[in-house]
Parts: C-alpha cells; structure tokens; sequence
C-alpha cells in the first residue's frame, strides 16, 4: 500500500486522507459499498454534533439522509448558483473546486468563518460543479467516478494539476495554524476529535495490506524493526475463559489501514478480525441480565464486566471497538469515560514517547495525533473499568496478572484494544486477565483461533 | 577437514557472505557519479557468475546525493514469463514493491501504483532523486523497456527524478542491444543506454591482494577472531595473513587457468569458492614453509572452485 505522503498537505482533513489514500492505491482495494455503520460518520461530515448524529442515527437516518439529500439535490440540480457555501454552511461539507481537483479537503473549509479558499481565492462550494453532486463525504468517496471531486486520478493527471506542490499549502495554512494555535489547541481539537470518530469508517473497507510492507517502511525510512518482533513475542498468562456463549457476525470485516499499529503484525490482524467479529447479542438479550430494579445500565453497552448496580461479575470483557458501539451506546461510552479526563496527561508527554517509538508507517503527524487520542481513549476505558469492576468476584480457572506489571500503553501497545481481558481492582493494586497467546503468529484458521481464545464454547 | 566449528564460519553461508572489492567500489563510485551528474540512465554488463547481482545488493544502501543525504534504490530482477508483456513488468514491479493489486489491475492502474511508491521514495531527499535497479536486463523485450521510459517520463513531470540502470550479462544482452543501436529506438537510447560500464571480476594480482585482505579483516560472528585466523591460527600462527600469499595465488591462477583458457577475469563465485577450499581443506595443514606444496594446494583449489568446467564448455 502507498502511503500517498506526496499529496500530503498541511491542514488536510480525514476526507483529503481517505481520498488521498484511495488516490495513491488504485488498482489494489475494492470498490466498498456504502454501509448503515457509516452514517454516524457521514452525519459529522456534515456538521452534526457527535451526540445528535449518534442519535440521528439509532432513530435510523437513512430516510433522514435521503430527504435531506433530495433536498440539496433539487436545490443544487436546479440552479447552480445557490452552490454556495453561505447557505448549507452548517449541514455540508465545503470545499474548493481547484483543491477537490488535486484531492485535498481541509477541515478550515467547513468553519463558519472561512468562505473563500486561502489557495486558489475562489468562495467554497458546498458541491461538485463538474458533476452537480454534493461533495463526498469520506464513506462515498471511492466511489465517486467524477475525474474532478472523486479519487479516480493517475499520476499524470496529478502531475499536470500541480498535485505534489505542497509549498503553498504551507505557507497558507500556516497562517490559519498559526492563528489558531497549536494542532491540539481547544478548537482544533475537536476537529481531531471528529477524526477519530470518522476514522472507524475506514475500519469497514475491504483492505489488502501487503505483508511485506512494514518491513519495507522499516528499511526505506531507517525504522527500527526489532520493536515490532518484540511486540510479537509478549507471552502473557492465558486463562480459561468462563461460560459465555457468542454469535458471529459473519458479514462484518472490522480492520483497515488506520489503526496503523495493527498493520505490523498479521496475528495482531486476524486476532483483531476474529475479535471484533464475536458479538455479545446473546449475552445482552439473555434474562439473567435483567436486575430486579429494573433497566440495567449494564445493557446499555458491550462489554461490561460488571453489573453497576449489584456488583456482580457478568462476562469477560470482549471488545473496546467503537465501531461496534453504535448510537446511544457509543454516546454513554463517551460520556461515561469523560470523568477520568483529568488523569491524561498533557500531549506534549506523549508526544516524546511516541517519537521515539518510531513505529508508524503513516506521516508522523497523522499517526501521532490518532495514536495520541487512541491511547488516551484506552486509558481512561481502562480506569473506567478498574473502578466497574471493583469487589468483583474472580471467575474460576482465570490466572492472575499483577496489574503492576502491565501498564495501560503496553495493554494498548500490544496489537489493538479489542482484546479480550478481564480486570479486578482492589485497594491498590489491579489483576488483568489476557490469553497467553494473543500474539502467536500461527494463528491460522478461524477455528484453531476459537480454539485458543475460547476453548469451552468451542469444546 | 579442519576441527574448527564450521557452522559458525560466516564462509560457508554463501548467500549472506560477501566482502566489498575494487570492483564493487569502482561500481559504486560509477553509479555515485551517475547520480551526481543528474544522469537519466545506464547499463552495467558483465559474464555470469561475476557477482553483479550482489554487487547491486550492497551498493543499495550506499548511495548519496551531492548534499550527504540517502539517496533510495529499489532493485528488481526480471523473470523469464510465457508472454513478454507491458503488464508483466508492471506487475512485476508491484510485487517486489510489496503492493498487492487486484486481479484485474489494468497497467495503468498498477503504472500508477508503482509512480506513487517511487516518487514517495524519491521525496526523502531535497534532490528528489530515486533509483531503481533492473537486473537481468536480457530476458527483456524492446516494449517492457519502454515501460521503463513511461516511469521515467511521468516521473519528470512531477519534478521527480528516477535513475534506472539496466544489469545484464553482456552475451545474452547482445541481441537486446543491438535492436536499442537502431535509429528508430533512440528514445531508450537516449534515456538509459548512453552510460556504460563493464563490470569484472578479479583482474589483477593488485585486486586481488585487496579481496583476500578484506577477508583477513573480516571476523568471526562473535568477533573473537578473523575468518583466516579460525582455520589457520593452529599451524601457522596468529599473525598469519591470507594476503601474504596473494602473489602465489595470483601465479597460478595466471599461469594455469588464465592464459590456458582464456579468462578476461577471476569470477567472484569461483575465487570465493576456491578461497573456502583452500582455507578449510589445505591451509590448516600447510606448514608455512614448503612452497611447492603451497602451489599444488592452491591449483586444486582453483580446479575444485568449478573455474575451469565452466569455460570449457564456453570455448568448446
């Protein structure tokens, strides 16, 4: 997979780099059909709050969006020039004609105080005007067969539009930058915030990594390769996990190019597959559930490993995916881990670490911005269910980690945060139950991984 | 054979070992050159059997600009295919780039694909310079060369800028050259086949003396002790140096092999070969002194190296 960084510029938005990305690797990814997970996302493209667009959708906005789309079709197909950026300014996505030319979007275009491009001088659109259509969001994009507005451009069409001449845009978007303060400064980042919700929308496109390509960035860039294979060769307790049955949702193919971490390890990959494919539907439709009090918040979310009411364990933790955390649930989620905000610490911290992690094959910016909000997400996910499970009864048959010995960014570190693990907390000290093998690279066939992570369902 | 542990001596892996000769350096120094002066192109040709391929392996992270800073290379080998198409070289390309296409990857698709890998290479440098390495140049056609020419070109208009140099055996090369020697193909010609350089093997008592002194200096994976030290430090001490005898070597090589069959140079898989029998099978019980013995030891090892079967059947 190309990485694209040439048409890399600064300001760009997740749509300029999923474009970017469709753009530098035709010819090596399915075309991905437009999926009802994604309208969360397409919902924030076009300037929903997250609360209201998680909302939107759980109401089910698939009639929502096709109105709203037949609206600003008529309008845009019957007269082009309302195709401004004063009118929908809050509900589309904006951008301008000449950057959507050379595939770039910035965030800068959908602020309200930004009406003309700081490049080309021209008013943003709020549509295509080759094609009469809205602007892609970042789901649709590859779809879009508009040599203009869609990703269907080759390097010769780039090169004749000036594609790789990244100055101006540094110079430009510097000033905005500059204006607005550091990258992670209050206002930008929301933005980047939004990012990260979008990004699961990556997660659910058809995706070949090359297996050779990790090695092949380690040795291009001078990257240290040694850290990936220590990465593979933890060896962490295993445990036997307790009675819980599971559904598999077959059609779901949950990985992609963004959790960049991923793409160095193929067990890691598959592990994450597998993972992400188990669902607790049973466990949340099951009766035992039910608290006598009545609505228990423990349905209100995927893995719970203990009832907040009653105290009393459940399951074992599954997955900390927010891509399967649809709606509502995702919105308490956050809302939920919002309390612990104050045990992160300032990004400048991390961002020394992550620099001398060097791991991510992706720019560096991009990578350490996901990387930074990912981890800070998983930290406080954590805390958060240090305090849930709390007094919590230990299962039968589950050894014991000293919570000591692991800490939070190797937990994250170490292939994804969808791994399967249980945590107690007592006074001091915590106890993380992880399988031993999690990252056995002979991991094959589905059933040998069923086999290894839940030994009793599959028998 | 020796009592040394042989397993651990780096001269019996011959895919991973490998010393740096005047030849490698003055093919460095060529490409170096090339890269400097802005060059679009070249060939290198050689016999088989001469190290080129390895040559190329080593000179890869080697290569600068004029400013100091890594100049990227890609190497790719050309296979031998039932149909010689435009698709193949791409597909090719793809492949040892590490990008998986579709199925149904047309060319342009897959030219596109790879013009983006090489001008991400080529943007690590403010020279904007890549360059790629097409070995076994003879099994291509005149059209997949003009692949070649396509990358180059579309590469140019994005300011980028790409040597590809050609690596071929110089026999097997002659009928591709002479089809890019017509007048009609002069923009191959004029892009690639203007640079020239005749890569050999060992030609000289000079050269020589040099290679067996890298070996002397190369050390043992633990680095207790050089290579000749780990075989010979027994019967002939440790001071002893595979170089002292480089003239004996160089005599009868010349004298036996050489002039008798013709050879314009040493290939490095035979005179590495030799240099392994000679130093595991014959030096350990050599006593330093006996100069006859020293030459018959050393025209047996030539002989077993494979040098002489190979020409034969050449001037036969």
């Amino acid at each position: 997979m190309n990485t694209g960084h040439n048409l890399r510029k600064r300001g760009e938005s997740y749509i300029g780099f999923v474009n970017r990305i469709w753009i530098a690797n035709q010819g090596s990814f399915k075309v991905v059909k437009f999926k009802e997970q994604d309208l969360v996302m397409d919902l924030i493209d076009r300037g929903y709050s997250e609360a209201k667009a998680a909302f939107e959708c759980q109401r089910g906005s698939d009639r929502l969006l096709l109105k709203a789309a037949n609206h600003y079709e008529r309008k845009l197909g019957l007269n082009e020039t309302k195709l401004t950026a004063e009118v929908y300014k809050d509900n589309l996505i904006c951008n301008c004609p000449q950057c959507a030319r050379i595939g770039y979007h910035s965030n800068y275009f959908n602020a309200s105080w930004l009406n003309i491009c700081p490049v080309h001088k021209r008013p943003l659109t709020t549509g295509c005007p080759t094609c009469k259509r809205l602007w892609a969001g970042a789901s649709q994009i590859q779809a879009r067969n508009c040599e203009d507005c869609g990703p269907r451009m080759d390097f010769k069409t780039l090169a004749q539009r000036s594609a790789f001449d990244t100055g101006i845009y540094q110079d430009r978007f510097k000033i905005l930058d500059d204006f607005f303060g550091h990258p992670l400064s209050s206002l930008q980042k929301n933005i980047v915030h939004t990012d990260l919700l979008r990004k699961t929308r990556f997660v659910n496109t058809d995706h070949f990594p090359s297996k050779a390509y990790p090695s092949f960035v380690a040795r291009e860039l001078g990257f240290d390769k040694s850290q990936f294979n220590e990465l593979q060769e933890l060896n962490i307790e295993i445990f036997p996990m307790e009675k819980v049955e599971f559904s598999y949702e077959k059609e779901c193919d949950l990985f992609g190019p963004v959790d960049t971490l991923d793409l160095f390890s193929e067990a890691a990959l598959k592990v994450r597959k597998e993972v992400l494919r188990v669902s607790s539907r049973e466990l949340r439709n099951s009766k035992e559930l039910d608290h006598p009090l009545g609505h228990c918040e423990h349905q209100l979310y995927r893995d719970p490993a203990v009832c907040p009411v009653c105290n009393t364990h459940r399951i074992i933790s599954l997955s900390l995916s927010k891509s399967k955390l649809k709606g509502s649930r995702e919105l308490f989620y956050y809302q939920s881990i919002r309390e612990y905000d104050h045990l992160a610490p300032e990004p400048g911290i991390l961002t020394g670490i992550k620099e001398n992690r060097k791991l991510l094959p992706f720019p560096k910016e991009i990578s350490m911005i996901l990387y930074q909000l990912e981890l800070w997400t998983q930290i406080k996910i954590m805390y958060y269910k240090l305090d849930r499970c709390a007094q919590a009864e230990i299962p039968n048959g589950m050894t014991l980690i000293d919570w000591g010995n692991l800490n939070p960014d190797i937990a994250r570190e170490s292939g994804s945060y969808s791994f399967p693990y249980f945590v107690t907390r007592n006074d001091n000290t915590g106890k993380l139950y992880i399988p031993k093998t999690f990252f056995d690279t002979s991991i094959e066939a589905d059933a040998e991984f069923r086999q290894l992570i839940f030994p009793r369902i599959v028998g | 054979m020796n009592s040394a542990n042989t397993t651990t001596n780096p001269i019996y892996d011959p895919a991973s070992f490998s010393i740096e000769t005047p030849a490698i350096t003055t093919l460095k120094n060529i490409i170096l050159s090339w890269i400097y002066n802005g060059a679009t192109g070249g060939f290198v040709l050689g016999p088989f059997r001469t190290g080129k391929t390895r040559a190329i392996e080593i000179i890869t992270d080697l290569l600068v600009n004029r400013l100091g800073e890594k100049v990227h290379s890609h190497r790719i080998t050309m296979p031998r295919r039932d149909r010689n198409t435009v698709a193949t070289v791409f597909r090719e390309l793809c492949k040892s780039l590490g990008i998986i296409t579709k199925r149904s990857a047309t060319s342009d698709e897959m030219s596109s694909l790879v013009l983006h890998r090489f001008s991400e290479l080529a943007a690590l440098n403010s020279t904007r310079q890549v360059v790629l390495f097409v070995d076994e140049m003879h099994r291509l056609t005149l059209p997949q060369i003009e692949v070649f020419a396509e990358v180059y070109d579309q590469l140019r208009e994005a300011k980028f800028n790409i040597c590809i140099v050609f690596v071929g055996n110089y026999e097997a090369s002659l009928s591709l050259l002479g089809l890019i020697k017509k007048k009609r193909n002069e923009l191959i010609r004029g892009r690639f086949f203007t640079n020239r350089h005749n890569f050999k093997g060992i030609t000289s008592k000079k050269q020589l003396r040099k290679c067996l002194q890298q070996l002397d200096l190369t050390k043992m994976p633990d680095g207790s002790m050089s290579l000749t030290q780990h075989f010979v430090s027994k019967n002939l001490g440790s001071d002893w140096q595979l170089s002292s005898i480089a003239a004996e070597i160089w005599n009868v090589f010349d004298d036996d092999f050489k002039r008798p069959l013709k050879l314009s140079s040493w290939p490095m898989q035979y005179f590495v070969s030799a240099i392994r029998i000679l130093l595991s099978d014959y030096l350990p019980k050599y006593d330093g002194e006996d100069l006859d013995s020293l030459e018959e030891m050393i025209y047996q090892s030539i002989k077993a190296s494979g040098v002489e079967p190979c020409i034969l059947e050449k001037t036969a």
